[in-house]
């Protein structure tokens, strides 16, 4: 099973990697056209219809190749990862599902037009039909983003009788915070592609001394395009990526930086080696107190709470949620942030899943006085399930039942 | 809510037939109807401009499927993976020897092209029919609710099943025959000169195999799957779906002779529309038989949440509207007989 499991990633791994290369370059082209289209437009220069012209040929080829490595990709979803697709396709297939309706046609019905049709579509045609190949390969970005964050950070579900993962809020679904800052961050990304190669390509008509006039539009687009999203994609994009996987993905964010003892003034690893048997870096050049301002913009900030196992992290994090909901749910809630799982695989009884960190990073939950916490219930999101209403993951075996408060479960 | 979305995602599949049908067939006869290069750029040009497009449908019918029927998705295409990744092979050669077709013109690597357009898009209909057999037939799902097929077994049809028996083998080849028949039409009606009468001849000789094999595996899939013929003893209305595939096989001969392009091509459409949507008829409740009946996935069984359902039929409808548009617009601006000038083999240049 574990070798299954490690040829699936791989052949996932390798699949989205593959077709990632195309969308990357097609996103961040769609855009450059749409400019010269437009530049082509206003100043009534033909200059910059040939320049789109020569530009259209390389996206309609590399758009093809992320057309037919893009079907690879929906076909997996069901061929690799058949437990979770049928546990939560209902939410995610209604991102996914989108992308097709909405964008897909959108982009290859246009792109059709765009490539072959600018004689018949006259100027202003030919500028609409760039345009809407842009609005339709930028749409079905956010959309597959989309479907990923809520991976990273599920919001707007429930789960249904049969451990089942239903839609309760498409709105939520669709404005995951996750999915907005990746989206304006991974869209940065794509567009300095494109910049890079249009630079490049330019760069070298220039020092070749061949079109040099293109060479010049070329290296003026890109490097003006490309510097201006270079910045925003480090700050605040890149930045707030970092922020995100602090406050919701703790383990993720000690994994990240190969830290495996938590704490106070936690420094940023440049270099280094893991040893995962002596739980230290090896050969580090660190930069002392910077994970701790980067993540909480705070010198000593504390990272993890010096018991060093990841779980105690996890632990430590959920901490103060964790005293307003009940003493099982301790036992789930390490799980949860480590694996993003929601079952301990019975090791508990059942309590709580997911019960989202952001609280305690935001000091959101009143102190801790002694007895019982008041909890103020806007910043617990996510469900807090009550004993004995177990939440399974599909794809994992039980290996015991229950032994606590909720009932046994015969799945 | 989940009967409704059976029908929506079968109009879908529907549609990426007749669509993509019509290029795929095109492909299975390139090397038939084409001989010159001149040729060939002729027939590639006249599916050029609207294969991406066509081939979103099965994207799009796949996404349909995934969010309103998860289960079904999980282990049909589990179920499925060795079938589904030669078929995903095949997308891609076809895809990428077009596109490569179109801009690295060689003499020495055109016939390659050509040949891998050609065989890649013959096979894609092969195995999208012994597929469609596969869901008629039943698979060997199991109570987890589960089932994996090897791509053959004994070729027998007992329990314990591969991709490709008799059956589905048979289904295949009429699929092929039929895509042959539908292809050659689209190509008779975009085309002039020696292709399209070539096309013609193709498409009229395919017109015998389809029928003979039609009446074939209608009888035979009476049998296989008790379903069908309880469906259309319970509700005589479903007949529509048989005989209007049956008035577009007559249709397609009756239009060859009268000449007329368009109408025989239409009338393909009504055959490969009426064929498909009998089996969704006859299988319906069921999503995917399975070879034990107790076990099949059927529409209750493998929806997704109510909620989702719901919000998912207002943007489909928005979405569906819109795509409509998008392919009027489309098939529209690329009406009329294709001529190869420099506009046609490369992008714009
Ligand atoms: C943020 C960008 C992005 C990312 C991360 C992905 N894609 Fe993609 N994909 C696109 C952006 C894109 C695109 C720009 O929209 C493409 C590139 C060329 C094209 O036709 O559309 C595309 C093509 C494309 C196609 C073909 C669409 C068509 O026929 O027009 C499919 C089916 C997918 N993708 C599916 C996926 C899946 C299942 C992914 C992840 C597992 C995935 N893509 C990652
Ligand atoms: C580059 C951006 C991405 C990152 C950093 C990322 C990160 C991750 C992580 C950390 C996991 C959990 C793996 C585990 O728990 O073992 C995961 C799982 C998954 N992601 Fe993404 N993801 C990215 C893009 C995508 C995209 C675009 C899709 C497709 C829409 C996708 C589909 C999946 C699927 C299906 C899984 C479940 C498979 C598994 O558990 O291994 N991911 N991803
Ligand atoms: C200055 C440059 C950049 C900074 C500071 C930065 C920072 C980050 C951080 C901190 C993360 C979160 C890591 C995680 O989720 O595990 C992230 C994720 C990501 N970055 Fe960047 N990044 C930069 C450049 C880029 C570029 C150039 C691209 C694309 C071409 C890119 C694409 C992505 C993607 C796809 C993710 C995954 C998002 C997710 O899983 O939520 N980044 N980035």
């Amino acid at each position: 099973m574990g070798q299954a499991l490690d040829v699936h990633r791989l052949q996932f791994a390798f699949t989205v990697t593959f077709h990632y290369i195309f969308p990357q370059l097609t996103m961040g082209l769609a855009l450059l056209l749409v400019y010269l289209k437009t530049k082509a437009l206003r100043t009534g220069d033909e200059h910059y219809n040939r320049a789109a012209r020569f530009w259209a040929r390389i996206f309609g080829i590399n758009f093809a190749l992320g057309v037919v490595t893009g079907i690879p990709m929906e076909f997996q979803f069901g061929t690799n990862w058949a437990a979770f697709s049928k546990a939560a396709g209902g939410v995610i297939g209604q991102t996914l599902a989108m992308e097709g309706v909405f964008s897909f046609f959108l982009e290859s019905s246009f792109l059709g037009l765009f490539l072959f049709g600018e004689k018949r579509l006259g100027r202003i045609g030919h500028w609409v039909a760039a345009f809407l190949v842009f609005l339709g390969s930028w749409l079905s970005g956010y959309l597959i983003v989309a479907t990923d964050a809520w991976m990273q950070r599920p919001t707007g579900y429930r789960v249904g009788a049969h451990g089942e993962i239903e839609l309760s809020s498409f709105w939520q679904l669709l404005l995951n915070k996750w999915a907005l800052w990746q989206y304006a961050h991974n869209m940065l990304g794509a567009v300095q592609t494109g910049c890079f190669v249009m630079a490049g390509v330019g760069a070298f008509y220039l020092l070749t001394q061949r079109h040099e006039n293109y060479g010049r539009t070329f290296v003026r687009a890109g490097v003006l395009v490309g510097a201006a999203a270079a910045i925003l994609q480090l700050f605040p994009t890149g930045d707030m990526q970092g922020k995100l996987v602090a406050y919701n993905q703790q383990p993720t964010l000690a994994a990240m930086e190969g830290l495996f003892e938590s704490q106070e003034g936690a420094p940023l690893a440049i270099l280094g080696q893991p040893d995962v048997e002596k739980r230290k870096l090896d050969n580090p050049l660190e930069v002392p107190n910077m994970l701790s301002f980067l993540t909480y913009r705070q010198w000593r900030a504390n990272i993890g709470d010096g018991s060093g196992s990841t779980a105690a992290l996890a632990r430590k994090i959920v901490r103060v949620a964790m005293d307003a909901v009940d003493a099982d749910g301790l036992c789930a809630a390490p799980l949860h942030c480590q694996h993003r799982r929601m079952d301990d695989r019975g090791t508990g009884a059942a309590a709580v899943a997911d019960l989202r960190i952001d609280a305690h990073c935001k000091r959101n939950l009143s102190a801790r006085g002694g007895g019982q916490c008041v909890v103020h219930a806007d910043w617990v999101h996510g469900d807090v399930h009550d004993p004995g209403d177990p939440v399974a993951v599909p794809d994992l075996s039980r290996d015991r039942t229950r032994t606590g408060t909720g009932k046994s479960s015969d799945r | 809510m989940g009967t409704i979305w059976f029908w929506l995602v079968a109009i879908m599949i529907t549609i990426y037939v007749l669509l993509d049908g019509f290029d795929l067939g095109a492909g299975a006869i390139h090397l038939l109807a084409a001989k010159t290069d001149e040729e060939r750029r002729q027939v590639l040009a006249s599916i050029g401009p609207v294969l991406d497009g066509n081939e979103v449908w099965l994207l799009a019918a796949g996404g349909t499927l995934y969010f309103a029927f998860p289960a079904l998705y999980a282990s049909a295409f589990s179920g499925f993976y060795l079938p589904l990744m030669i078929v995903l092979w095949l997308l891609i050669l076809r895809g990428a020897s077009i596109e490569f077709r179109n801009h690295i013109q060689s003499a020495v690597w055109d016939p390659l092209w050509d040949f891998l357009f050609c065989t890649s898009s013959l096979l894609l209909a092969v195995f999208f029919g012994a597929a469609l057999g596969n869901v008629v037939r039943g698979v060997p799902l199991d109570a987890s609710g589960y089932f994996f097929e090897p791509l053959w077994t004994n070729f027998r049809l007992d329990d314990e099943t591969g991709i490709l028996d008799w059956y589905t083998i048979l289904v295949g080849v009429l699929a092929l025959l039929a895509l042959m028949m539908h292809g050659g039409l689209w190509v008779q009606m975009k085309t002039s000169g020696e292709v399209s009468r070539r096309a013609k001849r193709v498409a009229g000789r395919a017109w015998w195999g389809v029928v003979a094999i039609t009446a074939i595996v209608t009888a035979l899939t009476f049998r296989i799957q008790p379903q069908v013929k309880e469906n259309f003893t319970t509700w005589p209305l479903g007949f529509v779906f048989p005989v209007l595939a049956v008035a577009g096989i007559a249709g397609v001969i009756f239009e060859l002779r009268k000449h007329d392009e368009r109408k025989a091509f239409f009338a393909s459409c009504a055959y490969l529309a009426g064929m498909l949507t009998s089996v969704v008829f006859g299988v319906y409740p069921m999503v995917l038989p399975a070879r034990n009946p107790v076990y099949s996935l059927t529409v209750a069984t493998a929806k997704a949440g109510e909620y989702g359902l719901k919000i998912g039929l207002a943007w489909w409808i928005i979405g569906i509207i819109l795509a409509a548009g998008y392919f009027t617009y489309v098939y529209r601006s690329f009406a009329g007989k294709v001529a190869v000038d420099k506009d046609s083999h490369g992008y714009g240049d």
